[in-house]
């Protein structure tokens, strides 16, 4: 994997796995350990798209929030 | 904010906004207003201390020089113990801040943090180690630590309790992999005897009176011409009696202490005829507590303070429990109602003050205390609300003060609990729900019928006690009363609960710190049926709570000699009657509880394991173990087969519900095998504080999908962040089939609202038809966090404008920008839910 | 000797605390800046236990023993001098701003071993 700032280039498991935000999801925080940066990993992929700066959520918004989690019911009458 | 921008904006246009700490600080008088940007910040940020505060060394060179001077003296051990506590509060550094009208902190300045270094020797190396808060000039303070790390290396508190534990089952605490906390009469958290203490029947000069009664009569028993076991006993009782005293005279003469520097003050140097008059005021305050009883509101307020300040020096408190508006509410009433001699608005100001008192107490922590509490120094849930012990609604005017004035200060810690029940009046409703609503993560809601049930079923506390409950720390019931009061939880009964199943997959072989942790149970892959890999789970379960809670048991024991604590024996009736050490279990009920971090982990691995490997057979058993010992890499597929293909909880879904129904009666059934040395049970607790971060580094990779690294779900009976797919119904459905009362001692549950969705009388109707359901249910928790997204990624990005935002992290609230990035992104993503 | 012993001398040097001169600045190679130091997550005073070095190995003693096999870590701390072990491997230092949680694979907290650079 290549990093995106610095163009370090080694296997996956050589960037510090840091977390992954989203545990339903394949986008992960991983360090550089070149330059220390914190990158958004995909990885199923296993590529390194971007970096990860304060305020950014490469893996997505919180379940719920681009309309509220709703009771199924209540979603089901709607969709009927 | 500029403050012309502040001025030109109306707390209306602010209000729409949701930016309520602009509102907050137009609404505040200008005392409150001064005294909020007064206090230091004193939580840890993601584990490490803010810059500018320091670590206090003076009590830890008061406390080092007196210990030394008394090592030959002729006192047996508790009374030294006394001798050094009245030495700290006879030669600290007393101040009193502008503006205020309390008095009484912990360490010698504002922005320092106290440290007794006679508690936990490991604790002292880390006040060495710790990169940022050694007071100026360093070099020379460096070396002042190390001298008193130097004295205390084998005599501190943890130094004699080490060497009389079990071997094994203290360095499996010590690798940090299944617990924290350490098993100390003076490290953990406290109750008070509240009942005896602070219904204005008596205070310290009271209490002297009855130890001298008590003294008395044993004097005389001891000198009759007879020797048997009773009079063998009795030279104990005497020193404890004697040690009480010597604290209680200390307390009373710190009290004075602070009278005179108010009138110097006020007669020497003040100009302000109003600030003039307060400071008298003050001086007449401390001049009465706490040697008598209270009189005013102020003077209760005063009074608690001085036992929390004198608490704090004898034991770090990692808690605060209390039940403020029941026992100052009387004050409050007289004061306010009756003889008139505040105002709303005067009082409202002493109890934002009283709030920012409770949240500038800060003591230096070990490092599993900063990184599983990030941003605060230790859960102060104050309980509110509830019923009095004759099972009638306590909710007072003073309640809804705590309300109001927490909204203005906006304090993180102290946090509130309500203690609902079906007699709360509308208006008292609304001023919770206004709390919450102005994103303050409290109060949590607890179900009083239900915890009053679960007190009277797991410890056997009478009905009139246990409706004068009180929150031990962030969750647990306890009444403040003679027999049931708990003088010390010791954290260290709290079990990283995610091992369990972990240690399935080892054989309770602990890879992270590379030692043999749980139960030797079979090769997981030799397992033909989910039985058997249940009955393995059983096995570590049984195996992990029982190590944390034998060393807790033993601490008890040997507490009472070992580690005695006279300042808190002395407010207890049960030690002042008896003459014995409060901790002493044959003079109390207990209350004992196991913490349950890390506990859905459990249900949603079982449930995943039972479906993809036993049931519908797409993985063999040794597929599942290789890509867990791999940490899921290269297995990235297969990874999320197992987390969006296989039941989660919160979900109402019996796949999954009936295995944590199942794992709930395993422990409920064991909790009442393994008993505290009262005698009495040790129920599970489900919930985490922030330990889901600190464990992150410390848990494996699981069969729910999780890897090493990745913050854990955040706690009690919370769904995993975003896995919760239903709706709010369907998760108060999945943890309503728990029994609140039988399965446990507590479960907590977060939720996350969303303000735009709960604006105005619409969004309070929605909510308490929300809570309706949650009471017909019977769960005995709920908490809430009501900011937005944007809010929270904007306050990421730009911390320096975001400093006001709260958060309700699990068992308690904290700045956003104080918990660590790990944090903030673990408390984004949980579902927001939408009521109606 | 039971084994009940065995684990009691063994485990009898993670009991002593830390004295006065233990805090002082380590030679080059200690335990704390190897690489297969694994810290405990429990406290910041040093307490941890080696990745390759089992239960019964001592690096301090006259020759150092080598114990490979077997369950348990080998228990020792950060500050314990590391001259003498042929595993030790210089860890490279990545975190340097401290604020990231316990980590028992990545962090010290030793002041001593903050990294200079």
């Amino acid at each position: 994997m290549k990093c995106t700032e610095c163009g370090y280039e080694a296997p996956l498991s050589e960037f510090r796995y840091l977390y992954n935000a989203r545990i339903d999801g394949s986008i992960s925080i991983r360090q550089c350990k070149n330059c220390e940066q914190w990158l958004a990993v995909d990885e199923l992929k296993g590529v390194a798209l971007e970096k990860v700066t304060g305020g950014a959520a490469p893996w997505g918004k919180s379940a719920g929030i681009e309309g509220l989690a709703e009771d199924v019911k209540k979603k089901k009458r709607r969709s009927a | 904010m500029a403050q012309a921008a502040l001025k030109n904006t109306s707390i209306e246009e602010f209000e729409k906004k949701q930016e309520w700490w602009w509102a907050a600080e137009k609404r505040r008088s200008s005392r409150l207003d001064y005294l909020r940007k007064a206090i230091w910040k004193k939580g840890a940020i993601g584990g490490l201390y803010a810059p500018g505060v320091k670590t206090d060394l003076e009590q830890a060179v008061l406390t080092t020089n007196m210990a030394r001077s008394l090592e030959n003296a002729p006192d047996p051990y508790v009374v030294k113990s006394a001798k050094i506590f009245a030495h700290v509060l006879d030669n600290k550094t007393i101040f009193i801040t502008d503006h205020a009208q309390l008095v009484g902190y912990t360490g010698s300045l504002p922005h320092t943090m106290n440290w007794n270094p006679s508690i936990a020797s490991i604790l002292n190396a880390e006040v060495f180690n710790d990169p940022t808060s050694i007071p100026d000039p360093v070099d020379k303070n460096q070396a002042v630590i190390q001298d008193i790390v130097g004295y205390w290396a084998g005599k501190s508190d943890l130094d004699k309790m080490m060497p009389v534990f079990d071997m094994e089952d203290m360095m499996k605490m010590l690798s940090g992999s299944i617990g924290w906390g350490v098993p100390l009469a003076r490290g953990g958290y406290s109750n008070k005897d509240y009942e005896y203490l602070m219904t204005g029947k008596r205070a310290f000069q009271e209490i002297l009176e009855e130890i001298d009664k008590k003294i008395d009569e044993a004097d005389e028993l001891v000198h009759t011409p007879v020797a048997n076991k009773e009079i063998a006993l009795m030279y104990d009782k005497l020193n404890n009696w004697e040690a009480m005293k010597i604290c209680l005279e200390a307390g009373i003469r710190i009290a004075k202490r602070y009278a005179r520097l108010a009138r110097i003050i006020a007669e020497n140097f003040e100009e302000d005829p109003k600030r003039k008059e307060e400071l008298l005021k003050i001086a007449a305050a401390c001049e009465r507590v706490p040697a008598h009883p209270p009189r005013t509101l102020q003077e209760s307020f005063q009074y608690d303070i001085f036992i929390q300040m004198m608490s704090r020096t004898e034991a770090i408190e990692g808690a605060w429990p209390c039940r403020p508006d029941y026992y100052h509410g009387p004050y409050y009433d007289k004061d306010v109602n009756i003889d008139k001699t505040l105002t709303p608005e005067e009082a409202l100001d002493l109890v934002g003050e009283f709030l920012i008192r409770a949240a500038e107490v800060c003591q230096f922590k070990p490092k599993f205390a900063r990184e599983g509490l990030q941003g605060i120094d230790g859960t102060w849930v104050w309980t509110m609300g509830g019923v009095d012990a004759n099972g009638r609604d306590a909710c007072n005017d003073l309640t809804i003060a705590f309300m109001q004035a927490a909204r203005l200060v906006r304090v993180a810690n102290p946090t509130f609990a309500f203690r609902w029940h079906p007699h709360v009046q509308d208006k008292v409703m609304r001023e919770v729900f206004e709390c919450i609503r102005h994103g303050l993560g409290y109060p949590s809601i607890r179900h009083d019928p239900i915890l009053i049930a679960n007190a009277m079923h797991w410890h056997g506390h009478p009905i009139e006690e246990a409706r004068l409950w009180v929150h031990q720390a962030c969750m647990s019931p306890n009444p403040p009363t003679k027999h049931g009061y708990q003088p010390m939880r010791m954290a260290n009964a709290t079990a990283n609960c995610a091992k369990i199943i972990e240690y399935v997959f080892t054989s309770g072989f602990d890879k992270i710190v590379n030692m043999q942790v749980g139960a030797e149970t079979p090769d997981v892959t030799t397992f033909k049926d989910f039985e058997e890999f249940f009955a393995a789970w059983v096995t570590q379960m049984k195996t992990i709570f029982s190590i944390l809670v034998r060393s807790v048991n033993r601490a008890r024991v040997l507490a009472p000699t070992l580690t005695p604590r006279p300042f808190l024996s002395a407010i207890s009736e049960r030690s002042v009657e008896s003459g014995l050490d409060t901790l002493d279990p044959s003079i109390a009920r207990g209350n004992a509880w196991i913490t349950a971090f890390t506990w859905v982990e459990n249900a949603d691995s079982l449930a995943a394991v039972k479906k993809l490997v036993f049931e519908e057979k797409k993985y063999t058993m040794a597929e599942l173990k290789e890509a867990l010992d791999k940490n899921w890499e290269g297995y990235e597929e297969m990874r999320l087969d197992f987390v969006k293909n296989a039941p989660k909880w919160g979900n109402d879904d019996d796949y999954v519900d009936s295995i944590m129904l199942r794992c709930l009666d395993e422990c409920a059934k064991f909790s009442k095998e393994i008993k505290c040395p009262c005698g009495n049970n040790w129920p599970i607790l489900p919930e985490n504080v922030s330990g889901n971060i600190h464990y992150a580094n410390i848990v494996g990779a699981l069969p729910n999908g999780r890897r090493l690294g990745d913050a854990l779900y955040d706690g009690g009976i919370s769904p995993g962040p975003g896995l919760d797919k239903n709706g709010p119904t369907a998760v108060l459905k999945s943890c309503g089939k728990i029994d609140h009362i039988t399965q446990g001692r507590a479960f907590l549950l977060n939720q996350r609202l969303s303000p735009t969705q709960l604006a105005g009388e619409k969004g309070y109707q929605l909510w308490r038809a929300y809570m309706r359901t949650w009471a017909d249910l019977g769960l005995d928790h709920v908490q809430f966090n009501m900011v937005d997204d944007s809010t929270l990624r904007a306050a990421q990005k730009d911390p320096e404008k975001y400093q006001e935002v709260i958060v309700r992290v699990a068992g308690y609230s904290a700045h956003f920008v104080d918990i660590s990035r790990k944090t903030q992104d673990n408390i984004i993503q949980r579902t927001v839910q939408g009521l109606g | 000797m039971s084994k009940r012993d065995e684990k009691r001398q063994a485990y009898t040097s993670m009991l002593i605390p830390q004295t006065q001169t233990d805090l002082q600045k380590p030679g080059d190679k200690v335990c704390g800046n190897c690489k297969n130091f694994l810290e405990s997550s429990w406290s910041s005073d040093g307490r941890g236990a080696c990745n390759i070095l089992k239960f019964g190995s001592n690096i301090h003693s006259q020759p150092p023993v080598y114990i490979l096999e077997g369950k348990d870590g080998y228990p020792t701390k950060t500050l314990h001098d590391a001259s003498a072990c042929k595993y030790y491997e210089k860890m490279t230092f990545v975190d340097k701003d401290g604020y990231e949680c316990s980590d028992p694979q990545y962090r010290r907290v030793m002041r001593q071993l903050q990294d200079k650079e």
